[in-house]
C-alpha cells in the first residue's frame, strides 16, 4: 500500500495551489496511491482552526483514503496550537501535526516545545518544514517526538543539504526524512538507506506543488531492495499512524 | 525513442556521485530507456573546459550512436569563437555557459557575444543553465539576462535549462514568449503538470526532454514525460524530435 505522506489541499497564492479532497483523490488514483496525508493550506497561511476544521470536513467524507495532519501556522501560537491538536484529534481524528519553520519566525524558539511534547504525548508524528539544524535543536529538547522532517533539506532553507539531514537523523532515532523535494539528486535515497536504514525514510510528493510521478520514481528508480522501497513507500507510516 | 539534451559525466565537488563515467551513464540510460544524450563532462563546469571537451569527444566517439557532443567553454584559457569554430569542425553540436552561476562572466560580456554570434553562424545549439542542477544550495541566474541575450542574437539557436516551478516557470514561459529562437528543457522543473503546462505555454516544438544525469536521477525526468498526457506527437516532439532537429542529427 502507497502511502503519500506530504499532501496539501485549499487555497495559497503563494503556492499557486488551488484544489480540493476530489482532486487529489483523482491524482492519487491516478498514481496509485492508497492514502494521502494531507495538510490544510488555509491553516498553514492564514488561520489554522478555520483550515482545520475545512480537513476535518474532508475527512469526514473521504475516510478511506484521506489521512490528516493537525497544520499550525505559526508555534507562536503556543499554548493555542496544543489545544488545536488534540481538538482536531478528538473531534475529527486527525493522525499527525503539519508545522512550518521561517528563519525570521525559527522553530527553535521556546513556544515550540510545548507543541512538540503535545504531538509526543499523542504518539503523533509532525511533519516539519525544518531544516537540519533546526531538526537537531528540537530533538535534544524533545526526544520523544516523531518528527518528519519535510524534504529532507531539499528546500531552500536548508539549501538543499540532504547530507546534513542524514547526519542529524542518524543522531535521533526519532527524526525520520521526507522524500518530498524538487531535488532529485543521483544517490540522495540509496545514501539515506545506506546511513539510517530504510525504516527511517517516509515517501511523501508535495502534491499538487509537485509531481507526484516524479516522487515515486525517485523511490522505484532507487538502487535500493524492493523491501526497502516497500518500507519507504508505504510500511513506515503504516507502522507509525498504527493503520 | 528519447533524447536526453541535458547529460553528463564526470565528478563533482560537492558530493560523490555514484555514476561517474561516460560508461555508467550509458547503463543509466539503457536501464530507463534513453536511447541517446547530448552529454558534455562536468570538468567543464569548474575545470579546464579543453580537457573537458576533450574527454567528451573521446567518449562520443567511442559511442557516436549513443552520445552527441556538446561543449562547455568560458573566457578563461582563451575561450572565444576561434576555439569554437574547431569544436564544431570537431563534431560537437552545442556549448554550454555557465556564467555568473560558477565562472563569474556576465552574459552581458563581450565574450558571451562573441560565442553566442559565433554559434549561430556555425549553426551550434547555446545552452544557458539558470542552475547547474536542481539543488537549493545553488543561486539561479535571473532569466530576464538569458532574455536581453537571445533578443541580440535572434539566428542564434539557445536552450534554457534548470528553471523549476511557480515564478521561475512564469518568467521562463514569458521570456520565451518573446524569443522564437528560445526552447526550454525540463530536468529541474518538478511542478505539478510542468511538461503539459509547458507544452501548452509555448508550443511542443520548443520543449525538449532532459534529464540533468549523472548528477540527477534519470527515471524521474522519464516518469514526468511518460505521466506528462501528451498525445503521440506532441510526446514524441519532446521525447525526441526537437533535439535530434537542434542537435542537427538523424535520430529516426
Amino acid at each position: 500500500m502507497v502511502i503519500d505522506g506530504h499532501v496539501h489541499i485549499g487555497t495559497s497564492q503563494f503556492l499557486q495551489i488551488d484544489t480540493d479532497a476530489e482532486r487529489l483523490i483523482a491524482i492519487a488514483d491516478a498514481a496509485g496511491f492508497a492514502r494521502i496525508f494531507v495538510t490544510h493550506l488555509t491553516a498553514l497561511y492564514y488561520e489554522m482552526r478555520e483550515g482545520n476544521d475545512c480537513l476535518g470536513l474532508d475527512l469526514a467524507r473521504h475516510a478511506d483514503r484521506l489521512l490528516g495532519y493537525v497544520t499550525i501556522p505559526t508555534h507562536r501560537l503556543g499554548q493555542a496550537a496544543c489545544d488545536e491538536i488534540r481538538r482536531c484529534v478528538e473531534r475529527y481524528g486527525m493522525k499527525g501535526v503539519k508545522m512550518y519553520s521561517h528563519p525570521e519566525s525559527p522553530i527553535t524558539e521556546a513556544a515550540s516545545t510545548g507543541i512538540l511534547e503535545t504531538a509526543a504525548d499523542l504518539r503523533l508524528p509532525v511533519l516539519g518544514h525544518f531544516t537540519p539544524a533546526e531538526c537537531d535543536v528540537l530533538m535534544q529538547r524533545v526526544p520523544e517526538a516523531i518528527v518528519l522532517m519535510a524534504h529532507m533539506g531539499g528546500q531552500p532553507y536548508a539549501l538543499g543539504n540532504w547530507h546534513l539531514a542524514v547526519e542529524v537523523a542518524a543522531r535521533h532515532p526519532n527524526l525520520y526524512l521526507d522524500t518530498a523535494s524538487s531535488q532529485i539528486d543521483n544517490g540522495m535515497i540509496e545514501y539515506a538507506v545506506e546511513q539510517l536504514g530504510p525504516q527511517r525514510v517516509v515517501f511523501g510528493t508535495d502534491t499538487p506543488l509537485l509531481d507526484p510521478w516524479v516522487q515515486r520514481t525517485k523511490i522505484e528508480g532507487a538502487e535500493i531492495s524492493d523491501e526497502a522501497k516497500g518500507l519507504i513507500l508505504g510500511g513506515n507510516l503504516q507502522r507509525l499512524l498504527g493503520l | 525513442m528519447r533524447i536526453d539534451i541535458n547529460a553528463f559525466f564526470g565528478h563533482w565537488p560537492y558530493h560523490p556521485l555514484p555514476h561517474t563515467s561516460g560508461e555508467d551513464l550509458l547503463r543509466l540510460m539503457d536501464r530507463f530507456g534513453i536511447d541517446r544524450a547530448a552529454v558534455a563532462s562536468l570538468r567543464g563546469l569548474h575545470g579546464d573546459w579543453r580537457t573537458a571537451n576533450a574527454e567528451t569527444l573521446a567518449l562520443a566517439r567511442v559511442h557516436p550512436d549513443r552520445f552527441t557532443p556538446i561543449a562547455c567553454m568560458s573566457p578563461m584559457n582563451d575561450g572565444g569563437a576561434g576555439p569554437l569554430r574547431e569544436l564544431a569542425a570537431e563534431g560537437f553540436r552545442g556549448v554550454r555557459l555557465y556564467p555568473l552561476l560558477i565562472q563569474g562572466y556576465s552574459l552581458r560580456s563581450p565574450f558571451t557575444h562573441e560565442i553566442a554570434a559565433a554559434a549561430g553562424e556555425l549553426n551550434m545549439m547555446v545552452i544557458v543553465p539558470t542552475r547547474p542542477m536542481m539543488n537549493f544550495r545553488f543561486p539561479t541566474l535571473p532569466i530576464p539576462e538569458i532574455d536581453t541575450l537571445a533578443r541580440q542574437h535572434p539566428t542564434t539557436r539557445f536552450l534554457l535549462s534548470g528553471p523549476n516551478y511557480l515564478s521561475e516557470f512564469r518568467a521562463a514561459t514569458e521570456t520565451m514568449a518573446d524569443c522564437p529562437n528560445l526552447s526550454i528543457e525540463f530536468a529541474c522543473m518538478q511542478g505539478y503538470g510542468a511538461v503539459r503546462h509547458l507544452v501548452e505555454a509555448v508550443g511542443e516544438q520548443r520543449v525538449l526532454f532532459g534529464t540533468g544525469t549523472v548528477l540527477h536521477y534519470p527515471a524521474c525526468n522519464v516518469a514526468k514525460l511518460d505521466h506528462a498526457g501528451l498525445p503521440p506527437a506532441q510526446h514524441q516532439a519532446v521525447a525526441w524530435q526537437n533535439a535530434a532537429r537542434l542537435l542537427g542529427i538523424d535520430a529516426g
